[in-house]
C-alpha cells in the first residue's frame, strides 16, 4: 500500500490499495525489483518460508491472469508480467544459492561468478569429493536416508553460519560458504 | 414467525455461463455450472459421454451419431494422439480427404458447439478447455487452435489432472497433498497438488503423452488374442484390426468383473473363440501399470516430497477402472485412494467449475506449472534450458543473443521443449529469426529475446535489438498457420459485436483467411518492393490497410471481397515470391548462433 503514486491509466496522483488505483480501479505494476522488497520481507538469509508462501499467495491472488479474464488487454498484459515477476522472485528466494546472491548484490559485494574459481580451498574439494563417492556407493535405502540426513544437517549449519556472516557483514566469507552450499545442494538433489 | 428474506448482495448481477470441455482421446464431455449444480450436456441420444470419433462421408458424422457397426473401418478415432506427433501434419482419411489433426478436431469442436446449443437452447462460446498435463506446447496450441476455429472463445486451457483436483477440492472438500493419477485413452498424467482453503497449487507434474488405455487394448490384442490364436498381426487387414481393438477393449472391461469367460471374434472372416482369464489379463497389463508407477515415484523424487506427506491418490480417467491399478498403487504406496467422482466426467466437471469462477470472480486461486523444460538449441546440437520444467506459470525469461560472424545480419534460434540433452530428441516448437540487424563485427549486436509462457502454457516470444531499440518481428515460425494469439483476437472480435443471428463461424473462417493473407503479404514486403510495379505496390498496401480495418468490424461480405481482390493482384508474382523465399532460407547468412 503506497499512497500517492501516478496511475499509468488515469494519470492522476492517487491512492493505491492492493495495487489498485483508487480513482479508476485499474491494476498497478509492482514497483519493487528486489525479490525481498517484492514480498516486503526483511533482508536476512534465513527466511520463514511459511510466511513467504503466504505473501506469495496473497500477491498471486491479486495479479494472477485468472483474475483478469474479463479485463482490458492492458491490464491483462500487466497481470501476466507481474504474475511472472512474482513467480520468478519466489523461485529466487526459495533457492539458497540464488537468495544469497541477491543479498550479496544488495550489500554491494562484488561476486565472482566463474565456477572455475570455486575451489580455492583444497580441503573443501576433498570433502566434497569424499561425499560424492560416498553417495555413489550407496546400496541400501537406510544408508541413503542416513546420508540425506547428514547433508541436511550440514546445509543447516552452513545456513546459520552464512546468516551470521551476513549480519556481521563479512561478505567474502559468506560467499566462500556459498560455494560449499551449492555443491551440497546439488548432491542432495541428485540423491534419488 | 416469518422468515426474513435476506437478499444476497450480488443477486442481481448477471451470471456468465462457461462450458467446461474435456476433449478426450476416447470420449469427450461438456458440462456447465448453473446455479449450484454442474450439468452435463447431452447429445441427441441423451448421452453425456461423446466418443471422440468422426466419420467423413458426404456429411460429417460425429460421436454417438455414428453407426459404428457399419462404419468402424472408416472412422477417425483417437485424433488427440496425433497432436503429440504433429498437429499440422496432413493425414489421409478413408475417402482420400487430406486433413490435419487441427482441422479434423475443429469439426469435432463444431459438433460439440452444436450439441450444446441444441441442449441448452442457447449458443455458448466461452469455454475452459482441458489438455493432458504432459502435453507439450505444440500439442496444446494445436488443440487450442482447433477450438478457436470452431468459434469457441477459449478462456483458459487447464491441465486435466488439475481440473479433476479442482472438482475434488471444491465439490468433495478434499484438503491436503494429493497425487492425481490420470490415465486416459491415450495419455498418462500424474500431478502432485496441494489443496488448501482457496488454494489449488500444482507442485509438479509428469507423465507420458503416449501411454493410455489404447495401449492396454493393443497389448491384450497382441499378447492374448493373437498369441492364443497364433495369428500374426501383419496378416490381418487394417479394418479388421480396428474391430479387434474394440473387442480387446471389451475383453479388458469384462475381465474387471468376470474371472473366466469366452470371447468370440471374427478374424479374417473366420469365427474364433478364446478363453479369457482375468489373472492372465492382469499379467499382460502389469508392465504398463508398473511404468505408470515408476513415473509416479520419479515425480515424488523430483518434487522432493516424501510419500508420507501425501494424503492420498485421486484417480481420474476411464482407464483407471482397471482394478490392477488400484491394487498396485495400494501395494506400492499404502495410501488412501479416492475415486468417488466418476472418472470419465470429473475432468469436465472441474473445468466448468473453473470456467464459472474465471468469468464470475472467485476467491479461489489455481496455480499450475509447465510440464516440460523450454530451451534453445546451442552450437553443438545441444539443448540449453531457459525455463525449467515444473516452473510456476506464467513465467518470463530473457536471454541476449549475438552474432558469431562479422557482418552477419540475421540470427536463427531454434526453440525446443523437453528434457533431453541432445536437441533433436526434444520437441521442436519453431524457429525464431531475428533479421535486419545492422552489419557489425561478430559478437557486437545484442538482441534481447523474451520467452514467456502464459497461464495457458502457450509460448510467446518477443525480441528487441538493443543497439537500435527496434522491436523485432519475432513470431515463432513453424511455417504453418496463425498463432494462437492471432486466432484468439479474431474469435474475440467476432463474438464481441456479433448480432444474434449472425453466423459467427463463417465470419471467423473469413477472418482467419484474411489474416493469413495479410501475414503473407507482410512477410514478403521486400520481395513485393522488388518484383512489383509502383502502381501495384500502392494497390496492395491500400487493400491490406482496408482489410486490416475490416477485420475490426464484422462484415463478412466486405472481408471476402477484399481477400479476393488481394489474391487477384498478388497472384501474378506469388510463385516468384515462394521461390525467392525458399532461397533466402537456404542462404548462408542465417546461422545458428551461440548465445553470448
Ligand atoms: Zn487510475
Amino acid at each position: 500500500m503506497r499512497p500517492n503514486q501516478t496511475c499509468w491509466y488515469c494519470q492522476k496522483r492517487t491512492e493505491v490499495i492492493n495495487f489498485q488505483c483508487q480513482t479508476c480501479n485499474k491494476i498497478q505494476k509492482i514497483k519493487e525489483a528486489n525479490p525481498y522488497d517484492i514480498f516486503d520481507t526483511e533482508k536476512t538469509f534465513i527466511l520463514n518460508f511459511d510466511d513467504l508462501e503466504e505473501k506469495f499467495l496473497k500477491l498471486q491472488s491479486i495479479f494472477h491472469p485468472d483474475k483478469f479474464v474479463n479485463a482490458d488487454s492492458n491490464q491483462k498484459q500487466i497481470s501476466i508480467a507481474e504474475s511472472a515477476k512474482i513467480n520468478n522472485a519466489y523461485n529466487v528466494l526459495m533457492n539458497n544459492v540464488d537468495r544469497l546472491k541477491v543479498l550479496l548484490d544488495f550489500y554491494g559485494f562484488k561476486q565472482d561468478d566463474k565456477e572455475g574459481k570455486s575451489f580455492k580451498d583444497p580441503d573443501l574439494l576433498e570433502e566434497i569429493m569424499d561425499l560424492q563417492s560416498k553417495c555413489m556407493s550407496i546400496e541400501h535405502e537406510n544408508e541413503k536416508q542416513k546420508i540425506k540426513n547428514e547433508i541436511k544437517l550440514q546445509i543447516g549449519s552452513l545456513e546459520n553460519e552464512i546468516e551470521k556472516n551476513i549480519k556481521e557483514k563479512v561478505f567474502s566469507k559468506a560467499q566462500d560458504l556459498s560455494i560449499k552450499l551449492s555443491y551440497l545442494e546439488k548432491i542432495r538433489k541428485d540423491l534419488k | 414467525m416469518s422468515l426474513v428474506n435476506i437478499e444476497e448482495p450480488n443477486k442481481n448481477q448477471t451470471i456468465s455461463k462457461c462450458l467446461g470441455i474435456d476433449f478426450g482421446t476416447t470420449n469427450s464431455v461438456c458440462s456447465m455450472k448453473l446455479d449450484d449444480k454442474v450439468i452435463f450436456i447431452e447429445d441427441s441420444n441423451k448421452k453425456t459421454l461423446i466418443p471422440t470419433a468422426l466419420l467423413f462421408k458426404k456429411e460429417i458424422v460425429v460421436g454417438n451419431d455414428i453407426d459404428f457397426k457399419k462404419n468402424i473401418q472408416d472412422c477417425v478415432f483417437s485424433i488427440k494422439r496425433n497432436f503429440v506427433e504433429n498437429p499440422d501434419k496432413k493425414m489421409i482419411l478413408s475417402n482420400n480427404l487430406e486433413m490435419s489433426p487441427v482441422e479434423i478436431s475443429k469439426e469435432f469442436f463444431l459438433y460439440l458447439k452444436k450439441m450444446t446449443k441444441n441442449y441448452l437452447k442457447e449458443d455458448l462460446s466461452d469455454c475452459v478447455l482441458t489438455v493432458p498435463a504432459y502435453f507439450d506446447e505444440r500439442a496444446r496450441s494445436g488443440i487450442m487452435r482447433s477450438a478457436l476455429m470452431a468459434g469457441f472463445n477459449v478462456r483458459r486451457l487447464i491441465n486435466e489432472p488439475t481440473a479433476a483436483a479442482f472438482a475434488y477440492g471444491l465439490d468433495e472438500k478434499k484438503r491436503g497433498s494429493f497425487l492425481v493419477y490420470d490415465l486416459g485413452g491415450g495419455t498418462f498424467d500424474v500431478s502432485l497438488l496441494k489443496l488448501k482453503d482457496k488454494l489449488f497449487k500444482v507442485v509438479g507434474t509428469s507423465g507420458d503423452a503416449n501411454l493410455g488405455g489404447d495401449d492396454f487394448d493393443n497389448l491384450i490384442l497382441e499378447e492374448l488374442i493373437l498369441k492364443d490364436l497364433k495369428i500374426k498381426k501383419e496378416d490381418i487387414a487394417d479394418n479388421n484390426l480396428k474391430v479387434l481393438l474394440k473387442e480387446a477393449k471389451l475383453i479388458k472391461e469384462k475381465s474387471q468383473e468376470t474371472k473366466n469367460f469366452t470371447a468370440s471374434l471374427i478374424i479374417n472372416g473366420e469365427k474364433k473363440e478364446i478363453n479369457v482369464n482375468s489373472f492372465k489379463i492382469d499379467e499382460i497389463l502389469e508392465e504398463l501399470v508398473e511404468k505408470t508407477i515408476s513415473i509416479t515415484s520419479e515425480l515424488l523424487n523430483d518434487c522432493e516430497a516424501e510419500i508420507n506427506e501425501i494424503d492420498g491418490f485421486i484417480l481420474v480417467g476411464g482407464s483407471t477402472r482397471v482394478k490392477l491399478i488400484t491394487k498396485k498403487l495400494e501395494e506400492k504406496f499404502r495410501k488412501k485412494i479416492f475415486n468417488e467422482l466418476d472418472p470419465d466426467h470429473v475432468v469436465s466437471h472441474g473445468a466448468s467449475l473453473h470456467g464459472f469462477e474465471l468469468l464470475n470472480g472467485s476467491d479461489n486461486l489455481l496455480l499450475d506449472v509447465t510440464p516440460l523444460s523450454l530451451g534453445i538449441e546451442t552450437m553443438g546440437g545441444l539443448m540449453e534450458k531457459i525455463i525449467p520444467r515444473n516452473s510456476n506459470i506464467p513465467i518470463v525469461k530473457e536471454q541476449v543473443f549475438t552474432t558469431n560472424e562479422n557482418g552477419q545480419t540475421s540470427i536463427k534460434i531454434s526453440v525446443l521443449q523437453g528434457e533431453r540433452e541432445i536437441s533433436k530428441n526434444n520437441t521442436f516448437l519453431g524457429e525464431l529469426i531475428l533479421s535486419n540487424l545492422e552489419p557489425k563485427p561478430a559478437g557486437i549486436p545484442r538482441v534481447r529475446v523474451r520467452f514467456s509462457l502464459d497461464a495457458d502454457g502457450i509460448l510467446f516470444v518477443s525480441a528487441i535489438d538493443e543497439s537500435t531499440g527496434n522491436e523485432q518481428n519475432s513470431v515463432i515460425k513453424t511455417g504453418i498457420d496463425l498463432s494462437v494469439e492471432e486466432m484468439k483476437k479474431i474469435v474475440e472480435s467476432s463474438i464481441e459485436n456479433a448480432k444474434e443471428d449472425m453466423d459467427t463461424r463463417s465470419l471467423i473462417e473469413s477472418k482467419i483467411k484474411a489474416t493469413r493473407l495479410i501475414n503473407e503479404v507482410n512477410n514478403a514486403k521486400i520481395e513485393i518492393q522488388n518484383l512489383c510495379s509502383k502502381k501495384d505496390i500502392e494497390k496492395i498496401y491500400n487493400i491490406t490497410n482496408m482489410l486490416n480495418n475490416e477485420l475490426k468490424k464484422n462484415n463478412k461480405v466486405e472481408i471476402d471481397n477484399l481477400v479476393e481482390d488481394l489474391n487477384e493482384i498478388t497472384k501474378s508474382f506469388a510463385e516468384k515470391i515462394v521461390n525467392k523465399n525458399f532461397k533466402n532460407f537456404v542462404g548462408k547468412d542465417i546461422d545458428i548462433l551461440e548465445q553470448k
